[in-house]
């Protein structure tokens, strides 16, 4: 680093998720510098902390002398080499390499991205901050780091503020707190990264200097976010499919999709929301073709018949994520596989505490306290429970290598959480093969919406029951 | 479908303007018959009352602002786990023994005999923990419909705020308290003199501000709201997102806001034993808690104390605790106030930080401490220089 003690000199200084700037570097004006603004509320230029890499590359290409007052210092880490990775794995990893340590992973659940990203850490030896969307996934990820590197690793969120060198931290916890932590990691990994890009949780990503980012995901995102990501963790450097690995690295799977009826009342109720919402919306979009549902919910929130309408919707979403069929259908699955450990997924938490009631199944919401859901979740792969039922803590990340049967019986976030939810079940074991069934209900919105979720997604065998 | 806070349904954006739809006496009526279907419910299953609120919802003319009334009334009626054996024992011994598929009801009953309870019970106190299984409880202080109305208000404001990035607040006394507040939650507070006579104007905004509209600060922000009562006259100004659409809030004295908790007169205990040392040993001195802001170098500084004579301001020296210090701070500091043409200041210095006589500038007027500081040690000072 261009260290100097010359008093005119460019000073460099962190300041709460920002890179300030102060006195002249042999007559560059540091508004050039990327990201840098001024500041005429405490009279100096600023830039988002995301830029401090930039900043201090082009100061050195310029050799511009300049005091660093930002980063908090390498160290050489004391941990544990690298995991041995899977051919794709390592080429995953020399992908993000070569592309200068920034960029996004692409892999399917169940393929071992949090491996990929215990091998950049003990690759880099650098100060690490991960990041992670759910608490859940905070002290798995804390575990797997624990054990594989073999330190003590710090955890910002569930309560939790302690920070070491290799730190995770929730989502939530690194946006409230990266004013503070953001100069002190060199190594930023986001694990889930499609949630970031054009989100209102961006600024954690824009508020830390780490130079190297690594994204891990099996759902890339579409559209701006894409160009969102880009800039705050770099461009896709690598991308496989289920297709690419199912059957070798990842677990063959089976997706049966099973058609069931309502009973009359069910019928009648849905029929009747469902008209009371179609009424609406269909009279919106001839007024205004193209226009986005989120259009539709502030046209409709403005009169009592809007109001009516999406009032309908909820509710015939609501007959859809239990119905009697699909209970039934349900108890007659888990018959079938008591030997087997299974995942049931609902659309919402009603739907999974009426699985819980009706089946006895233990249910992994957010309601359920860390310290209880560990003991089932471990009791769940030693075998003494033989399903688990959740509405969205099961869709992402969580690892529940034992299942190998899932029950989809709703879901309310398209495609992406399909696809995160068939993963739960594809983690590899000798000799497995899993199968999932889709619950869909005839002559209701779930047969297209089943049919659109399903694209994508190559299986070795699908049927319909 | 994305869902807008409950506070911010209780406004109307529109021409740019964020128009708080106050709630008010003519809200009276049916915020009275609400909290009645609460008190309906203590001790009820909050299903129950979840279930009553939903029917009540659906005439949304009638019941304006419902959503938000139950959002501040939540905060008020918590609830309570009522169950025949604690839950977690009760589910960790259900699901175990149902791993084999036996049929529910000979399973419930199995398990409810070795835990001590019937099956009922036990099926009772599988979920009772989960939120909407527990028990409604009674507010510890009873609520009338003009207080809810104001808390109502407040959650209004405090939402608003919560979708902006930066404030400017105009005020006439309790300023320091704000400014104290915001510099204490990392916010850069920019200071100027308002038209006013003791106004000042207050631009409070976080360092990302400068680059995108965040709502990082907005928590803080709104937690300025309460204090804001406290002042004699104040005008907020704030811009606020709602939905991707911007609009001006405007919040000033006379808004149908609760008072908030009184400031604290003195930030510290130092502070004030000071502040009562000084008077009893003084009987002739007025000491003045936050005098008015004096203008230095295009921006205010708030001393701690003023002293002075009885009735005699052309006396009145100013006095500053200085806790974390450096020769560089004071320099600045006294810079300032030499700018200002106010040289008469007195620097308490925590000792126990002290950087050394040499670092510090020939004309500090210094009076150094340790855990308590010496009135007498003030009076000496001030003699010795007049």
């Amino acid at each position: 680093m261009n260290q100097t003690t010359d008093q005119t000199a460019l000073r460099l200084g962190f300041d709460r998720g920002t890179i300030v700037c102060a006195g002249e570097g042999r007559g560059l004006d540091p508004g050039t510098l990327p990201g840098m603004k001024w500041d005429e509320r405490v009279g100096c230029f600023r830039a988002p902390a995301r830029f401090w890499p930039p900043i201090v590359a082009l100061l050195k290409r310029c050799e511009i002398p300049f005091e660093d007052g930002v980063s908090a210092g390498a160290e050489g880490l004391r941990i544990l080499g690298p995991p041995d990775l899977r051919p794709y794995q390592a080429a995953a990893l020399d992908a993000w390499r070569l592309a200068s340590r920034r960029g996004v992973v692409v892999l399917p659940t169940g393929s071992g991205k949090t491996r990929v990203a215990v091998a950049a850490i003990a690759g880099e030896r650098c100060r690490t901050l991960c990041l992670v969307p759910t608490r859940v996934l905070l002290e798995q990820w804390r575990a797997v780091l624990e054990t594989e590197l073999g330190v003590e690793v710090g955890c910002y969120g569930d309560g939790e503020r302690t920070e070491q060198p290799i730190t995770v931290a929730t989502f939530e916890s690194a946006w409230r707190h990266m004013h503070t932590l953001g100069n002190r990691f060199e190594l930023l990994i986001a694990d889930e990264v499609h949630h970031f890009g054009g989100g209102g949780r961006d600024e954690a990503l824009e508020m830390c200097t780490a130079s190297r980012r690594l994204g891990l995901t099996a759902t890339p995102p579409e559209g701006v976010a894409t160009e969102g990501l880009r800039a705050l963790i770099g461009p896709q450097v690598f991308e496989l499919g289920i297709e690419d690995l199912a059957g070798s690295w990842l677990a063959e799977f089976e997706l049966i999709e099973m058609r069931l009826g309502l009973s009359d009342s069910e019928r009648h109720e849905y029929e009747r929301n469902r008209k009371a919402f179609r009424g609406a919306y269909d009279y919106f979009v001839d007024l205004a073709p193209g226009a986005s549902w989120e259009d539709f919910a502030r046209w409709a929130a403005r009169t009592p018949e809007g109001r009516a309408a999406l009032a309908g919707w909820r509710r015939a979403r609501q007959v859809l994520s239990m119905t009697d069929e699909k209970s039934e259908a349900i108890g007659r699955l888990l018959d079938r596989h008591q030997d087997g450990r299974v995942l049931i997924f609902t659309a919402d938490q009603r739907a999974a505490y009426r699985v819980t009631r009706e089946q006895l199944v233990m249910p992994i919401t957010a309601d359920i306290k860390r310290k209880e859901r560990d003991r089932m979740l471990a009791a769940f792969r030693e075998g003494s429970i033989g399903a688990l039922v959740s509405a969205r803590v099961l869709n992402e990340g969580l690892d529940v290598p034992a299942a190998n049967v899932g029950i989809i019986c709703g879901g309310a976030q398209g495609r992406r959480e399909h696809v995160q939810r068939i993963g739960r079940l594809l983690r590899p074991a000798p000799g497995k093969r899993a199968v999932v069934y889709e619950l869909v209900t005839r002559d209701t919105v779930e047969v297209g919406q089943a049919r659109r979720k399903r694209h994508g997604i190559t299986t070795s065998g699908t049927g319909l029951l | 479908m994305g869902s807008l806070h409950p506070g911010l349904a209780c406004c109307s954006l529109r021409d740019g303007h964020l128009e708080p739809l106050w709630f008010s006496e003519r809200d009276a009526p049916w915020l009275r018959e609400l909290i009645e279907v609460y008190e309906s419910f203590v001790g009820e299953r909050r299903r129950l009352l979840d279930a009553r609120l939903r029917s009540l919802g659906e005439d949304r003319r009638a019941f304006r602002g419902l959503p938000l009334a139950t959002v501040v009334l939540d905060r008020l009626y918590r609830s309570e786990l009522v169950a025949a054996i604690a839950p977690v024992e009760a589910r960790r011994a259900a699901f175990t023994a149902a791993a084999r598929r036996e049929d529910r009801t000979i399973v419930l009953e199995r398990v409810a005999t070795s835990l001590g309870i019937d099956a009922a019970e036990l099926e009772d106190s599988l979920l009772a923990d989960l939120p909407s299984e527990r028990r409604l409880k009674a507010p510890e202080v009873p609520l009338d419909p003009t207080n809810l109305a104001l808390c109502c208000n407040l959650a209004i404001a405090q939402a608003a705020l919560k979708s902006s990035s930066e404030v400017s607040i105009r005020l006439e006394g309790n300023a320091r308290a704000v400014v104290r507040h915001a510099k204490l939650r990392g916010l850069i507070c920019l200071l100027s003199s308002a038209e006013a006579a003791g106004g000042v104007t207050l631009e409070i905004s976080g360092p990302l501000s400068l680059f995108r509209r965040t709502a990082l600060y907005g928590r803080q922000l709104a937690e300025l709201v309460p204090m804001l009562s406290w002042s004699r006259h104040f005008e907020l100004r704030a811009r606020c997102l709602v939905s991707s659409r911007e609009g001006c809030f405007t919040l000033r004295t006379g808004a149908p806001l609760p008072a908030g908790p009184e400031p604290r007169l003195y930030d510290s205990a130092l502070e004030r034993r000071f502040a009562r040392e000084f008077t009893r040993a003084a009987p002739s001195w007025e000491l003045l808690r936050e005098p008015e802001p004096v203008e230095a170098e295009g921006t205010l500084i708030f001393p701690d104390f003023a002293i002075q004579p009885h009735g005699d301001p052309s006396r009145r020296w100013l006095l500053e605790i200085v806790g974390f210090w450096t020769a560089g701070y004071i320099e600045h500091k006294l810079r300032r106030l030499r700018a200002a043409s106010l040289p008469r200041l007195i620097l308490c210095l925590d000792a126990d930080r002290d950087c050394g006589e040499h670092d510090l500038p020939r004309d500090a007027r210094v009076v150094r401490f340790r855990k308590r500081i010496d009135p007498g040690e003030v009076l000496a000072l001030v003699e010795r220089v007049q």
